[in-house]
């Protein structure tokens, strides 16, 4: 009799459970674990849209995915969409970039003007002539690492609608959905 | 016995042994973030929820601020109000109730700073509140970047100031 033969076959629950090899199963199970942690925190981050500010765009409860990876790689561009941070990741503000460090920025009548020059925004559906920033009249320059940020729904009251200069520390990542 | 099933037991115990630390033993940080649920929580309301109920949340809430407690909050298409001393806290808290039909008020993302004196702490959060006015079209979601001071006293947790931090800069 060899020892083969004397060998107690492994019971199904336990390879149910762990596998054949529990120490194999043990490293695929962290390294997923990982990969999961690293794609959902850097890769993609899911989001789900509260209010109307982003309106026509982006509507209340749709969910969309932000890359913090895609803005860290390209930068960002006039026209992106971007989740700025407050006090960590469950609750995160969404605006659109309209403004780039170094630009001078002036929203009047409605229009926004960079440096001078009004700036052509087809994703708005309507905006309000009442809005006009900043208050005192004068453009408002915007430092190496600010950006000017504004909300979709021009049409709300200014006063309703949260907007204005963020740091580049603030901003996780782009919309990419 | 073999020694993954003890390697898997030992985990187990682990665990346990964490999780009732955690219950048994709680640590500063633990105590003010209970706290400052329990505030949240308790100045939410609903509209099924008596006057007695509601008078009742109210003095709990007051009783978790210091008597020289101050608020500063700006509030999107309202403006900034300060407010100082329980009186006036309750008063708005009150008037709140009168407002609305209902608030829902969370923290989130909740920062927690002892200080090394153990005697002060600081948190930066998020608030959300979702709130339904009475009128129409007077429903809103808002949220907003707060920082909290709280103060040891006796042995317990109050909160002595509250401010608003701006997120977006003008």
């Amino acid at each position: 009799m060899n020892s083969s033969e004397l060998a107690v076959p492994v019971p199904w629950w336990r390879v149910a459970a762990v596998g054949r090899n529990p120490r194999v199963t043990a490293v695929r199970l962290g390294v997923l674990v990982l990969l999961t942690f690293l794609a959902f925190r850097y890769l993609f981050v899911p989001i789900r849209v509260t209010g109307i500010s982003m309106s026509p765009g982006y509507k209340d409860g749709e969910r969309r995915w932000i890359s913090p990876i895609l803005f860290w790689w390209r930068g960002l561009d006039r026209g992106d969409v971007v989740a700025i941070q407050m006090s960590g990741r469950q609750v995160m503000y969404l605006k659109r970039v309209i403004g780039l460090p170094g630009e001078r920025i002036r929203i009047a009548k409605g229009d926004v003007l960079v440096d001078g020059e009004p700036l052509s925004e087809p994703y708005l559906l309507n905006r309000s002539p009442a809005w006009n920033w900043p208050t005192n009249g004068a453009d408002r320059i915007l430092g190496p690492d600010e950006y000017f940020v504004v909300g979709d729904n021009r049409a709300m009251p200014l006063e309703n609608h949260y907007f204005g200069v963020a740091d580049r520390k603030r901003i996780l990542g782009k919309v990419v959905r | 016995m073999n020694r993954w099933f003890l390697g898997m037991a030992t985990a187990v115990l682990l665990g346990g042994a964490w999780f009732a630390r955690g219950i048994f033993f709680q640590s500063e940080a633990v105590r003010v973030e209970r706290l400052l649920q329990q505030v949240a929580t308790d100045v939410s309301f609903n509209p099924q929820e008596g006057n007695v109920a509601g008078v009742r949340r109210i003095s709990g809430v007051i009783n978790r601020f210091t008597s020289d407690a101050t608020i500063e909050v700006e509030l999107l298409g309202v403006g900034t109000f300060n407010l100082a001393g329980r009186d006036e806290i309750q008063q708005a808290l009150l008037g709140a109730r009168r407002a609305a039909r209902r608030l829902a008020l969370k923290f989130h993302d909740l920062v927690i700073q002892i200080e090394e004196d153990g005697q002060t702490a600081e948190v930066h959060l998020t608030a959300t509140s979702e709130a339904e006015g009475r009128g129409r079209n007077q429903d809103g979601f808002e949220a907003l970047e707060f920082n909290f001071k709280l103060r040891k006293l006796e042995g317990g947790w109050f909160i002595q100031q509250i401010t608003t931090i701006p997120t977006l800069k003008q």
